[in-house]
This record gives structure tokens, C-alpha cells and sequence, in this order.
């Protein structure tokens, strides 16, 4: 059974389902959701289960012929229907299984429409789960501009009070970024030739079967010695030969070796920035990470959840599959800058934080604090730092659900967030006083939870890289203090002091088991891998071991 | 003598298409005269399905040429029917057939010449997809213009003859200035055949200063027709006064037919002449995209927004390559399908009551009641945007790789921005196509709108140009493979 396939779309078959399901048995949306979401799940268990971290490359290959364009003189272009997982998009699809399970069991809040809301709720998950397993860059960015489809009337339909505002700057925001990928995926088809198919094409094999790494190699010396008929050349967007220099067309614009200029800096650092920059809006990154907090604020709590959850990992992982991994010169080039907008990150994001009065305003600059240590992590361009960099988003990934639970909690009891409305919440409410300490001391790094690991191995393997100056790591570690600060001065406001708020007593019940169900395994899951981040590193090791080499 | 004629009697075999069209308009226009109206508020369904019937035996005219023709010039050179010409002449008749469609089932009555009017254009359509001679090309502008000029006014009312007289005025003086245009470039090459090679070579040899502006005042006629700037200011107003079905038709059909002119006479321009043909279409784009943000009524919406698309098929053809012309075609064939579904819901689904403008608001909370034809008319918009899964981003995408290709060949880094700012624009667009799909989801409906009745045909109709949009992507290889063999 083709795996990566059936990931991405049951859940888009599901919410075709729920399109055709009758209105009379409304109340079946969401168990048909949440069942869908838990088989997801178990499916990524078991690849987790199954992949072999000893292996180079991808994994759970599938590839099929999809779209062959004839355009005459100028040669052919091949787009594939390119599936795979290595050990980047491995952690992150199980993230998208496990957070899309908790926002669908979240979703339950939501009492308007539902068929429409579950339906586009499940269109993204099969688009987001596509954007992590696609090899072809036609594809990924296909899941790329798709997703913000459902994710625009997600937050426009069943928002709040500036829902208009926030889902159409969030919709712009996002399109305008990935017009930059756009611009670069054009230039990088255009120079880069598939080495297999060309074979085919010129006849030097018959037959798919026949092709080896001797005839690959073969072709490639070809197109270096430009002896092949541009008519004949096979145009690819195949990211595993995107990365491959060899693979470009030597006079094209991108090409190694051509050294052609833009406005007087390297194409190819031109491109770099371009995609840097397109995915920089995703992650979010200071300064482009204003559509976050409005993003955040107007949306209903599961959509938060998927937004942190998942969504800004693919900024995270669109660096490193696309940006970096094509483009590792400008990886080197930039990397002193790129620490240094990380730690503009960390400490921009974690003082908006401290000023926050809307609970869920801090948290989502509390998000993009946090992923400035991705960045950091990333820029090092050391095993260490990027090993963290992943695991950061992976550990962001179960933290940040897990702070908009919590913040959804008081929103639904009293359709209010304001820090100063609550206080001494601790006296009553006993277990979402634990769970919300447990959610607050992992998020600002308390060792034995995952978010530590992120961000200390972040810091180390910032220091050990040639790249980053040793005062922009000094300064991202206040970003740690500055966490620990609006976390816990937050919690102190809030839950410690004598009992006060504006509502009436009964409205502030504790949790009920539904909460229990999303908050509890997520507190688990975050002690399990700060405890044992090896389950994690295990995966990743070999995909950085092959990362690593692009830059030596 | 015999020689001539025998030209002219074997370019007559090849000129069925347009024999039929004439045939049709006389038999049309004296049938409405004896036969009395029998109501006064016009012809309704029969004259419909009659011009539905010229148009689609029009269509088997032009499929039968397709699998028999071999390129050649007409009547000496006036005229070359070639694949390009006879795609185009597709085009125009699919476009005529879904206008027609569109105002049968929107129930429009017209009163009996409107037929022969349509009918009319669609043979100076023809005419000028074909024309390679510079009075060829005037005069079937001119067939193509008075038609227009006719359409948009037919209505009568106060707002329609407005816009039609505003036309008439932008109209002729473009094509004054066309002829002044042509007039100067014939006494430079002494030929008005632009194909023939000579005209090139000469156009080459003189001040370019003299060929530039001779070339810019000819073509004002043809990027008045395809609305590019400093050519668009009558967009707005005749698409607020013309008819929806006849907005619909102007948005494609003439566009087409002028850019396939444009086209033919890049091929002969000296290459110098590419960067004022980027500026042109920098412009255009801009522009379009950034007046239509203000609209808040629909169709002067789509007006601005279709002078944006003219800009990004001229995109293609800043290229002048190959590669370039055969994406232009391939973002012409599948604009069509996102406009022209467009207007049949905008139409169908404003609660405005026919009027000539269509307010934005007028289709708050519209998609409540009808959620199908809401996602199919956001569907068509995003195809207009150019998101992934509609052929919008297919057709993008294969423009811009053309102009990188040119860039790539010229190191004209115009060109680069061109590419940069005109894909930036889409970002842009997305602020304006939303507006619709956007007062349909979000908005609540208005107090004293009247529930929209949406005829059965009308969603069938949108239902068959929305199907194209999805599938030209998955399958994007079928029309491109299919253009470039042309």
C-alpha cells in the first residue's frame, strides 16, 4: 500500500465524506474527524516504527510520472508525483498526526456549521501532511499555496471579533512570501536537467529499469560539455536533484559555476535570499511575523493549535529541504546574519511577549521567540546546531498546542483572555493550575522537558560555529532569561494570590475530561522527549550527517 | 487574369467559416424583419438557440479546417490561415458560444439585430486573426470596433449609450492614430504586408526613434483592444454599461484576436523593441491590479482586473520566442475559462436585479444560499489569481519560465523586474478577487435583498467552465503539448 499517498489523502477523501454526509447527523462530524485523525496517527507510528534511521536518503519512496510538458526547442519539463520521508519530514508528519488529533478533539468547542468547518479542517491536514512527504518542489509548493486556502476561511468563518482583518492579512502575508519561493522554483527548473530522464530521452538507455548511477553520471558529463540538444534536455523540479550541482545546465542562470550576477550579488545568493525570505514569513521570523499575533488572536482555539502547531514548522522545514539544502552557499554567506536575525527573534518576540495583556498575544510572541532559536540553531550550520534546530520545532510543536489549550480554557469558560481579569486561578482549579505550570516551566526551558533540549543544544551548537560571533550567542541566551520571565510572571499574576476575577465563581470550573484528554498526553509527551530526546536524535542523526556535507 | 482568379476562387474554399457567418447574418437580420415581434421586450429563447446553432456549425467549420488545412496566404497576402489562426478562430467561437449560452440562460431578450450584431464581430474576429496586411488588420479592427461600439449601447438606457459614446470617442482616436501609425510605416518600407521579410529588415535600417513611434502609434489600435496601458481608460465604463453576457464577450474574444496581431507583428520587430514592450506590460499589470483594490462594484472589478491579464499574457509575448508565444496562447485559452465563469456568476449570483452596476455588497451572505455556485465563482477567482490547483497557476507559471528563458538569453535585467514585480502582483490581486468570495462567505446578507433565484442553467453552465480550470491543471501537459504543435 503506497503509505506517504494514503497519508495525505484520507484525509482530503474524509472531507469529501463529510461534503457528502446529510446534515441529519450532525453530531457524527466530529467523531468521523477525530477517528480519521487517530488512524492517521497510528499510520505515522508505524512508519516511525518502520524507518530505518541506518539508511541514507528517503524513505517510503513513491514516484510517479505526472505532468510532461513538450515545449519544442526549448527542451521537456517533467513534473512527478514525488513522495518520500527522510529523517526531517519524519518527525514533523507524526507532529501533524498528533496535533491535528488534539485540534480535532479540541474542535468540539465549535458549535456553527460544522460540516463545512471539519471538512476544510481535514483539507488541510491532507495538504500540510503533502507539503512534508512531497520530493517534487511542483508539488510541495503546490501543498504550500493550497493550504492557505482552507486555512483562510478557518480563520475568517469561525473567528473572532477582527476575523476580516486578521485572515486576509494572514492570507496576503503568506501568498506574497511564497510568490518569492515562486520566483526562485522558476529559475531553479529552468536550469536544472533530471539526469535519468534525459538518459531515456536521448536514448542512451531504453528503459527506466536500465538506468544507473554509471549512466546518471554519464549524462551529467554531457550537460557539463553542453553536448546534448536543448530539445532533448528533461526540465525537473525533483528536489533530491535540485541539490545535486552537477545537475545544472552550465551557462543557466543558477548553475554553479556560471557566476552569473544580479544587480552586482550572485544569482544564486540572490535566490537564497528569495526563499529565504518567502519561508522566513511562514516560520514567522522579526520582521516579517506580524500576521502571527493577529493570525493567533482571531482564531478559534484548534486553529491556533494547528497554526503553532504545525503550520510554522513548515517555514522551519521549507529551510532546510529547499533553502539550505539547494542553496548552501548562501547559507554560508548569510549565516552570520541570519544568527543575528534569529536573536532579533528571541529577544524582540520575548519582550512583545512581557508586554502582553492578551494571554493568547503573549503566547504567540512567545511562538516566534521560540523560533528564533531554530534559526540560531540553523545558522550555526553545526551537527549539533542543526539537530536542534529540528528538535526545537518538533518540541515546539507539542509545547504550543499545549499553551493555546490552556489559554482556550479561560476563553471558553468566559470568552476573555485578559491577563489582569484573572487571579489566584490556583485555589479551584487545581489540575488546570498543574497542567498550565507544566505547559509554562517546559516552554521556558526547564530541564527534563523538551523544550530545553531545543533550546540549550541551539546555544551550543551556536557557539561551536565558525560562522556566528560569540556575543549574538550571548545574547540569544538572555532570550532563556526573558522566557523565564514573561512565563512565570504571567503564572504568578494569574494563578497565585488570592482568588479574584471579574466572573462569577461557578463559570471557572476546572478542567473537564475533554481538556484532560488534550492536555494530559501532550505534558507526557513533552517529559518523554526531554527525557529521552535520543528517540528523536535517533532520527535525525543520519539526515544531518547528510545535510552536513553540503557545507564542507 | 485566369491566374488571379483561380487565387481567388481557391482561397474562397478556405474562407468557408467566414461565408457561413456572412450567410448567417443575412439570414438572421431578415428573418427578424418578417417576422413581427410578437413581445415588445424583444427576442428571447428561439433567437438564442438559432445563434447558438450558427455559432456551433461555425465550430465544425473551423474543427474541419483544422484537420484539412495546410498553412497558406489568402487572397495575396491579406489574409494567412495558419494553426495559430485557426486556434484563435476556436477560441473566439467557444467564447461566442458561451456568451450566447450565458445570456439564454440568464433569460435576456434582445431585440432582433443584437444577433446579428454578435454574429457581425465574430466574422471581423475572423478576419483579423488572420490579417497580415496592415489594411486588412484596420479593417477588420474597424468591423470589430463598430460592433462593439453597438453592443455596448444596445441596451438604450441612459448609463449604456454613456459608456457606448465614451467608447466611440476612445475608440476612434486610437484608431486614428493607428492608421497615422500605418501610414508612416508603409512609407518607410513601402510594403503593407508585415509578414514579408523585407519589412523588418527596413525597419531595422531606419532611426529607431522614427520605426519605435511609427510601430507604437500603429499598434494602438490592437493594445487598445487588449486594454494595455495608456489604452485602458474605456475599460471601466464600457464594462459597467454593456450587458454582463456581452461584458463577457468582450473580455476575451477581441482581446484574443488583437493579441494574436501583436504576435505576428513581434515576430518581425527588431529585438531593441523588447523593452518598451516589458515597460508596457509592467505597467499594464500594475496598474490594473492596483486600481481595481478601490472598486466596490464587481464589473468595473473585473474591467481592471481583466487589464491586469492583459499584462501578464503580454508577458509571453515581451519573450519573443517561441516558448513565450506558446504560453501567451496557453494563458489566453485558459483565462477564458476563468473570466468568462466569472461573469456568468456575478451575473447569476448578485442580488443587485440585473442592473448595470453590480455593488460588491449586493452579494453579501449569498453563499449561505447558494454554496455551489459561491465555490465555483471562488474557484474562477483564484484561477484569476493564479493559486495551485486551477490552471490560473499553470499558466503563471509557464509565462514567467518564458521570460526567464529571454532573460536568461539578454542578461536585460528590465526583464528581471518585470519577472519580480509582475509575480509580486498576484500577491496584490489577491486583495481584490477576494472581495467577492468574501462579501459571499463573510458577510451577512443584506435586509432588504431578495433571495437570489439562480436558474438551473446558469450553475450547469458554471459547472462546465469551472471543470476545465481544475482539469487543464492536473493535466496541464494536454493543452500545452497540444499549442506547441501548432
Amino acid at each position: 500500500m503506497p503509505i506517504l499517498t494514503t497519508l495525505i489523502f484520507l484525509p482530503i477523501l474524509g472531507s469529501l465524506l463529510l461534503l457528502a454526509l446529510p446534515q441529519a447527523v450532525k453530531a457524527t462530524y466530529r467523531w468521523v474527524t477525530v477517528v480519521l485523525c487517530l488512524l492517521h496517527l497510528v499510520l505515522s507510528s508505524w512508519i516511525w516504527h518502520t524507518f530505518d534511521p541506518q539508511l541514507v536518503g528517503y524513505q517510503f519512496i513513491e514516484n510517479t510520472d505526472w505532468i510532461t510538458m513538450a515545449l519544442g526547442q526549448f527542451g521537456i519539463v517533467s513534473i512527478d508525483y514525488s513522495l518520500g520521508v527522510d529523517g526531517l519530514s519524519l518527525p514533523m508528519v507524526w507532529l501533524t498526526s498528533l496535533v491535528m488529533l488534539v485540534g480535532a478533539v479540541s474542535s468540539f468547542e465549535i458549535k456553527t456549521n460544522e460540516k463545512a468547518y471539519y471538512a476544510l479542517y481535514l483539507l488541510l491536514m491532507g495538504t500540510v501532511v503533502g507539503c512534508f512527504v512531497a520530493l517534487d518542489l511542483f508539488l510541495f509548493f503546490l501543498f504550500f499555496e493550497f493550504m492557505l486556502l482552507p486555512m483562510y476561511f478557518l480563520i475568517g468563518l469561525w473567528g473572532g471579533p477582527r476575523r476580516e482583518y486578521a485572515s486576509l492579512k494572514f492570507f496576503i502575508y503568506t501568498l506574497a512570501g511564497s510568490v518569492f519561493i515562486l520566483l526562485v522554483m522558476i529559475g531553479l527548473y529552468l536550469s536544472v536537467i533530471d539526469p535519468a530522464e534525459t538518459g531515456l530521452s536521448i536514448g542512451l538507455v531504453s528503459n527506466p529499469a536500465e538506468i544507473t548511477e554509471d549512466v546518471v553520471a554519464q549524462v551529467q558529463t554531457l550537460i557539463a560539455r553542453q553536448q546534448i540538444d536543448p530539445a532533448q534536455l528533461v526540465h525537473t523540479f525533483e528536489i533530491p536533484y535540485l541539490n545535486d550541482g552537477r545537475n545544472f545546465v552550465p551557462e543557466s542562470l543558477l548553475s554553479t559555476l556560471a557566476g552569473h550576477e544580479i544587480f552586482g550579488l550572485s544569482a544564486r545568493l540572490v535566490a537564497f535570499l528569495l526563499l529565504f525570505i518567502g519561508f522566513a514569513v511562514k516560520l514567522p521570523m522579526v520582521p516579517l511575523h506580524t500576521w502571527l499575533p493577529d493570525a493567533h488572536v482571531e482564531a478559534p482555539t484548534p486553529i491556533s493549535v494547528v497554526l503553532a502547531g504545525i503550520l510554522l514548522k513548515i517555514g522551519g522545514y521549507g529551510f532546510f529541504r529547499i533553502a539550505y539544502e539547494i542553496f548552501p552557499d548562501g547559507a554560508i554567506y548569510f549565516a552570520p546574519w541570519i544568527a543575528g536575525l534569529g536573536v532579533l527573534s528571541i529577544i524582540y518576540g520575548a519582550f512583545n511577549a512581557l508586554s502582553q495583556k492578551d494571554m493568547k498575544r503573549l503566547i504567540a510572541y512567545s511562538s516566534v521567540s521560540h523560533m528564533g532559536f531554530v534559526l540560531l540553531g540553523l545558522a550555526a550550520l553545526t551537527p549539533e546546531g542543526a539537530n536542534a534546530a529540528i528538535y526545537q520545532l518538533f518540541s515546539h510543536g507539542i509545547l504550543s498546542p499545549m499553551l493555546f489549550l490552556v489559554v482556550g480554557v479561560v476563553y471558553a469558560r468566559t470568552h476573555d483572555r485578559d491577563i489582569d481579569h484573572y487571579q489566584g486561578l490556583a485555589s479551584g482549579m487545581p489540575a488546570y493550575t498543574g497542567l498550565t505550570a507544566i505547559a509554562f516551566f517546559a516552554s521556558l526551558g526547564l530541564p527534563g522537558f523538551s523544550g530545553f533540549v531545543g533550546e540549550f543544544f541551539s546555544l551550543l551548537g551556536a557557539f561551536n560555529s565558525i560562522y556566528i560571533p560569540v556575543w549574538m550567542v550571548i545574547l540569544g541566551g538572555f532570550g532563556l532569561i526573558l522566557g523565564a520571565g514573561y512565563f512565570l510572571w504571567t503564572f504568578q499574576r494569574v494563578f497565585l494570590g488570592k482568588r479574584w476575577s471579574l466572573y462569577e465563581e461557578s463559570l471557572l470550573l476546572d478542567l473537564n475530561f475533554r481538556e484532560k484528554v488534550m492536555l494530559v498526553p501532550l505534558a507526557l509527551l513533552s517529559l518523554f522527549f526531554g527525557i529521552l530526546p535520543g528517540t528523536v536524535f535517533s532520527i535525525t542523526e543520519g539526515y544531518v550527517m547528510e545535510f552536513m556535507k553540503h557545507f564542507n | 487574369m485566369l491566374e488571379q482568379l483561380d487565387h481567388i476562387m481557391a482561397s474562397l474554399a478556405s474562407f468557408t467559416p467566414e461565408v457561413w457567418l456572412i450567410v448567417a447574418f443575412v439570414a438572421l437580420i431578415s428573418w427578424d424583419l418578417i417576422t413581427p415581434e410578437v413581445q415588445e421586450e424583444g427576442r428571447g429563447g428561439f433567437f438564442h438557440f438559432l445563434t447558438f446553432l450558427v455559432f456551433a456549425v461555425l465550430g465544425l467549420f473551423v474543427y474541419h479546417q483544422w484537420q484539412t488545412q495546410s498553412p497558406g496566404a489568402l487572397f495575396h497576402q491579406m489574409l494567412m490561415l495558419d494553426g495559430k489562426a485557426l486556434f484563435f478562430k476556436a477560441l473566439i467561437t467557444l467564447s461566442a458560444l458561451i456568451a450566447i449560452l450565458h445570456s439564454w440562460v440568464m433569460k435576456r431578450r434582445w431585440s432582433g439585430e443584437f444577433f446579428s450584431i454578435l454574429i457581425g464581430m465574430v466574422f471581423g474576429l475572423f478576419l483579423l486573426s488572420m490579417a497580415t496586411n496592415l489594411l486588412m488588420v484596420y479593417l477588420s479592427l474597424e468591423v470589430v470596433s463598430i460592433s462593439s461600439y453597438i453592443l455596448t449601447a444596445f441596451r438604450g438606457d441612459r448609463k449604456s449609450s454613456e459608456g457606448g459614446m465614451k467608447y466611440v470617442l476612445f475608440g476612434s482616436v486610437s484608431s486614428g492614430l493607428m492608421l497615422y501609425g500605418m501610414s508612416l510605416l508603409y512609407g518607410l518600407t513601402t510594403t503593407l504586408d508585415f509578414t514579408n521579410p523585407a519589412f523588418g529588415r527596413i525597419l531595422l535600417s531606419v532611426d529607431p526613434l522614427v520605426s519605435a513611434s511609427a510601430l507604437i502609434l500603429a499598434m494602438s489600435g490592437l493594445l487598445f483592444k487588449i486594454s494595455a496601458v495608456p489604452f485602458q481608460i474605456w475599460n471601466p465604463d464600457v464594462y459597467e454599461a454593456a450587458d454582463t453576457p456581452v461584458v463577457s464577450f468582450f473580455s476575451v474574444a477581441p482581446k484574443a484576436a488583437a493579441f494574436l496581431v501583436l504576435m505576428r507583428l513581434f515576430s518581425v520587430l527588431p529585438l531593441n523593441f523588447q523593452p518598451v514592450l516589458a515597460v508596457i506590460s509592467l505597467v499594464t499589470i500594475t496598474i490594473g491590479n492596483f486600481s481595481a483594490l478601490w472598486q466596490t462594484d464587481a464589473k468595473r472589478l473585473m474591467a481592471y482586473s481583466s487589464i491586469a491579464q492583459s499584462g501578464f499574457v503580454m508577458v509571453g509575448l515581451v519573450a519573443f520566442s517561441s516558448l513565450g508565444n506558446q504560453t501567451a496562447l496557453f494563458y489566453l485559452a485558459t483565462y477564458l475559462f476563468g473570466t468568462m465563469a466569472s461573469f456568468v456568476l456575478i451575473d447569476a449570483l448578485s442580488s443587485s436585479g440585473r442592473k448595470n452596476s453590480v455593488p460588491i455588497s449586493s452579494f453579501n451572505g449569498i453563499g449561505k444560499q447558494q454554496p455551489l455556485a459561491a465555490v465555483l465563482l471562488t474557484i474562477a477567482f483564484l484561477s484569476l489569481v493564479g493559486l495551485p490547483l486551477t490552471v490560473g497557476f499553470s499558466a503563471k507559471l509557464l509565462v514567467f519560465s518564458s521570460l526567464w528563458e529571454a532573460y536568461q538569453q539578454t542578461s536585460l535585467n528590465l526583464f528581471l523586474i518585470l519577472f519580480a514585480f509582475g509575480l509580486l502582483n498576484t500577491a496584490v490581486s489577491l486583495a481584490f478577487y477576494l472581495k467577492i468570495p468574501f462579501a459571499l462567505f463573510f458577510r451577512k446578507a443584506n435586509d432588504e435583498a431578495l433571495p437570489v433565484s439562480l436558474p438551473r442553467g446558469a450553475l450547469f453552465l458554471s459547472l462546465l467552465l469551472v471543470l476545465p480550470i481544475i482539469l487543464l491543471f492536473i493535466k496541464t501537459d494536454w493543452l500545452i503539448n497540444w499549442i506547441s504543435g501548432i
